[in-house]
């Protein structure tokens, strides 16, 4: 969730028409780059979270060793919780 | 801080390559685990297709023990098992030689196989993909299968239980065991206190001698010093300090803890305590991890300990959690 307490940069999530969400809701990476390179903890507006850092740390290692990647999301889910908890 | 800021491992069970399971952490790649079998075995993908995995890369697998398609994978551990039947893509009569142990009989169709000779009984399929499995007790002898209708990727196999299939063509077939550990890995390892998280889909052994979840292990000369949380000799329970926790076939998180300080262990399965243990401190430097098995003296996996199932996720901390905080790890 965002960083701040006055609501601030919640837009994207404070609505159900997908506004602000093209980033995280899309299948053709639009908005990828611009999700791992402008991402700061006040807002959701942009921005991985740690989980998805995480994530993309062990991509690259993986495939750089050539390795194979598979369940990507299911692997960002289960690091937000070890990351959002306790 | 977090859990996984605070684990020193981390293994969510995602990246893989022949000989390796890479952990997410660290980050170095001193927690991936080197992993063997010497064999090709088989997998569910994650569209339930059935597919060959080549010797020594690890399955990431997307089939439960209790039969549903998850919807993220486990690395898959089992012990070695041997197809009697082939060819195993489409069933035909046959007649086949068996000992007298239980055996289980597995395929997928509409058909069905009935027994004769040295055992008597009928499977009946339901469906092209439900995998439907009959196990009995044959004197020793001559087993008679004869088939009848659509009878797809069928297996005959000693145990009690099934086991992944086992493509054959031509002749009977082994799959060999598979194994996951790390050695030298004694600075992931809390030597004083700790706690281990294993989140397993169980496939239930009913026999066969304790079998292993995971185990902390010092070198050779000290392999029976460390932590291990295993079976009974039943096979479907985890024995903890003299408490015996029942489990049933399919999905548990386990995690223990432990702290020489003061001097006690805990277990936690499924979000509640399942037993406690006094705890001395560890003789010598613990440096080996297994997952579903242990390392034998001669620095193998010790068959006689491997555990079938499933790893959904592994962590290390080299902290003890609080136990609330393994009871919400624990909690299913």
């Amino acid at each position: 969730m965002p960083d701040n307490t006055i609501q601030w940069g919640q837009g994207a999530v404070n609505n159900s028409i997908g506004w602000g969400q093209a980033a995280a809701n899309n299948a053709i990476n639009w908005g990828y780059i611009h999700q791992f390179s402008y991402g700061h903890p006040e807002t959701n507006l942009v921005g991985a979270t740690p989980a998805m850092q995480a994530a993309e740390a062990y991509q690259v290692r993986v495939l750089a060793d050539s390795g194979t990647i598979e369940a990507y999301q299911c692997m960002v889910d289960k690091l937000t919780f070890l990351f959002d908890n306790p | 801080m977090s859990y996984y800021d605070d684990a020193s491992l981390v293994l969510i069970p995602s990246g893989v390559k022949a000989a390796k399971v890479y952990s997410q952490k660290p980050t170095n790649g001193t927690g991936d685990f080197t992993f063997a079998r010497a064999s090709t075995a088989t997998r569910t993908n994650a569209s339930g297709a059935i597919e060959s995995v080549a010797s020594n890369v690890p399955r990431l697998d997307y089939m439960t023990a209790t039969g549903t398609l998850a919807t993220c994978p486990m690395f898959e551990v089992e012990q070695q098992r041997t197809n009697l039947v082939f060819p195993s893509d489409v069933a035909t009569t046959q007649t086949r030689t068996v000992t007298a142990t239980a055996h289980t009989l597995t395929f997928y169709g509409t058909g069905s196989v009935t027994l004769s000779g040295v055992a008597t009984g009928t499977l009946t399929g339901t469906g092209a993909n439900d995998r439907v499995a009959l196990t009995f007790t044959p004197t020793a002898g001559s087993l008679v299968l004869t088939v009848s209708g659509t009878v797809t990727n069928w297996q005959l196999e000693a145990g009690s239980f099934s086991s992944t299939l086992i493509e054959t063509t031509t002749a009977t077939v082994t799959r060999l065991l598979d194994s996951v550990s790390i050695s030298g890995a004694s600075a992931l390892i809390g030597q004083t206190e700790g706690t281990i998280f294993l989140d397993v889909d169980f496939r239930v052994v009913s026999s066969g001698g304790i079998r292993v979840f995971f185990n902390l292990e010092g070198s050779v000369a000290n392999q029976f010093t460390g932590i291990a949380v295993g079976t009974t000799n039943n096979g479907n329970n985890i024995q903890y300090a003299g408490t015996i926790y029942n489990l049933t076939q399919g999905r548990h998180k386990i995690v223990c803890t432990y702290n020489s300080a003061t001097n006690v262990s805990k277990l936690f399965v499924d979000g509640a305590q399942r037993g406690a243990s006094t705890f001395a401190a560890f003789a010598s430097t613990i440096d080996r991890i297994s997952i579903l098995g242990r390392v034998n003296p001669f620095n193998s996996f010790q068959v006689d300990r491997q555990q079938f199932g499933g790893c959904n996720q592994f962590a290390l901390w080299k902290t003890a959690l609080s136990d609330a905080e393994c009871i919400q790890l624990s909690t299913l």
